[in-house]
């Protein structure tokens, strides 16, 4: 699985957080710096979630 | 962490705006059928509408020599129409900013009567101010519509044309009676009444408008609102941002909305969706345009700001469901109900925003055009409460309030000194 790899995770953090950054309107640094942040946070942790869902059920067909 | 997905899942499927759009019939424009077959039982010397300008010259809209083409035809060739033009009361030279006085004066001081209908200019030479009073004769049982106050005249100025107020008819409610007609009656002056006074609302394709008032209670409630909504402040401004904070919603208000009688004159067809800053009934605004001068307008906002009419602000917010507003909450809010006459009716389409998590300039001005959008759209189609745009903005106002924190702790997580 593509999304298995450590740095396409890295990548589609990175576009999440870009992408909540474009949508959520900010008018300081601070605050466009704060969405990014959580932003990629958010999108990795939503892959890694993910992430696991598939594991557990490679495990279980392999089981 | 659910909360925060939710929030992702709603940005990425943020909905687009909707723009209403609406038809207008021109051979009818500014006039409804029903006010046309109200032309039969018109009579001569009424007033339909008082309208005072500063201005040295006064022409006729385009749209306004056609509304008396349709009030001629309906009331037949015989009937005088007149545009009575009238000095400015003051003899000091001085124009006076208080409308209310100025109405009252200007009654008993008629200096020329022009009946030059037939030409589409007014000149009036050399007056420096000069106020206007459209008559109509044959005006009995008026259920026209108001806008041909502003229809028939529009001022004109070498420099800046300010609009002093306008004056509409306002209907006597009893059916006429049969019989000899009535001595002519004088020109009566209609204050707007403590509590809106519905005139008859029909299905119209005109088009919405959003437009601003400052005002004093609330405006005589007609055909010409669409809708009419408020700008409400629970409590007064205590603190030094507070006020910094409300000056920055005052100047987008200006910005963001045309001004209620500026489009009378300019757009009488449309339908305005009218919100109001209530101000003090002492406070005297000049009428401000949408591309006023910066210092205009913080002249205008430092007015208004103090004169804010925080009494009025709560009595409007009493009407709104307490589902829909927060104890506490600094506000504004903004709310608004179709039909105008309709205020405090939870079963009529009402429209409600709080504006609390708003703090920069930026956000406040896209809550506003948010607002102008949802207010312009069919009332039918207005939608409380979870809104993802007012969302987004909530998060993003967040994000500018907190970033800071949030920046330290993570550089603290990090492990990197902050300074």
């Amino acid at each position: 699985m593509l999304i298995k790899l450590p740095l396409v995770t890295l990548i589609l953090s990175l576009l999440g957080a870009t992408a909540l950054q474009i949508i959520i309107p900010t008018s300081s640094t601070e605050g466009a710096l704060a969405v990014f942040v959580v932003g990629f946070l958010i999108t990795a942790a939503i892959i890694l979630i993910i992430r696991g869902l598939f594991s557990r059920s490679a495990k279980a067909d392999e089981g | 962490m659910r909360r925060a997905l939710v929030c992702l899942l709603t940005a990425w499927l943020m909905p687009l705006a909707v723009v209403a759009h609406a038809q207008t019939n021109p051979a009818l424009s500014g006039l409804s059928q029903a006010a046309i077959s109200e032309c039969a039982k018109l009579r001569s010397g009424d007033t339909i509408a008082t309208v005072l300008f500063r201005t040295d010259r006064v022409t006729l809209t385009r749209s306004g020599q056609r509304t008396l083409a349709i009030l001629k035809r309906c009331i037949g060739d015989d009937a005088e129409l007149r545009i009575r033009v009238g000095g400015n009361p003051r003899t000091d030279g001085q124009t006076s900013t208080n409308e209310d006085e100025a109405f009252r004066q200007f009654r008993n001081r008629v200096v020329l009567v022009s009946q030059q209908l037939d030409g589409p200019r007014l000149s009036i030479a050399p007056a420096v101010r000069v106020d206007v009073e459209v008559y109509v004769g044959d005006l009995q049982s008026l259920r026209l519509h108001p806008r041909p106050a502003m229809l028939l005249a529009r001022a004109e100025a070498s420099g800046r044309a300010a609009i002093l107020g306008v004056r509409n008819f306002d209907p006597p409610e009893e059916p006429v009676p049969v019989g000899p007609p009535p001595p002519p009656r004088q020109p009566s002056v209609i204050r707007p009444p403590d509590r809106p006074v519905v005139v008859h609302s029909e299905a119209t394709s005109a088009p919405r408008i959003a437009t601003r008032s400052f005002a004093s209670g609330l405006p005589p409630v007609t055909d010409r609102f669409g809708a009419i909504a408020v700008l409400a402040f629970p409590g007064a401004a205590a603190t030094v941002s507070d006020i910094r904070r409300m000056g920055a919603i005052c100047r987008v208000f200006v910005r963001k909305f045309d001004d209620a009688a500026e489009i009378l004159a300019e757009r009488p067809d449309a339908r305005q969706m009218v919100t109001i800053w209530p101000v003090k009934a002492s406070l005297n605004i000049i009428p401000l345009s949408r591309d006023a001068s910066d210092d205009e307008i913080e002249a205008v906002c430092g007015d208004v700001i103090g004169g804010y009419d925080y009494i009025t602000a709560r009595e409007w917010l009493q009407h709104v469901p307490e589902d829909l507003r927060d104890r506490g909450a600094r506000g504004p809010y903004l709310i608004a109900w179709a039909p105008p006459g309709s205020i405090g009716d939870s079963d009529q389409p009402f429209l409600v925003s709080d504006l609390s998590a708003l703090d920069s300039e930026a956000a406040i001005d896209k809550a506003f055009q948010l607002w102008s959008e949802e207010i312009e759209s069919k009332p039918e189609r207005w939608s409380n409460g979870w809104d993802p745009q007012m969302l987004l903005l909530a998060i993003g106002a967040a994000a500018d309030r907190y970033g800071e924190q949030i920046v330290n702790g993570i550089s603290f997580v990090l492990g990197r000194d902050s300074d």
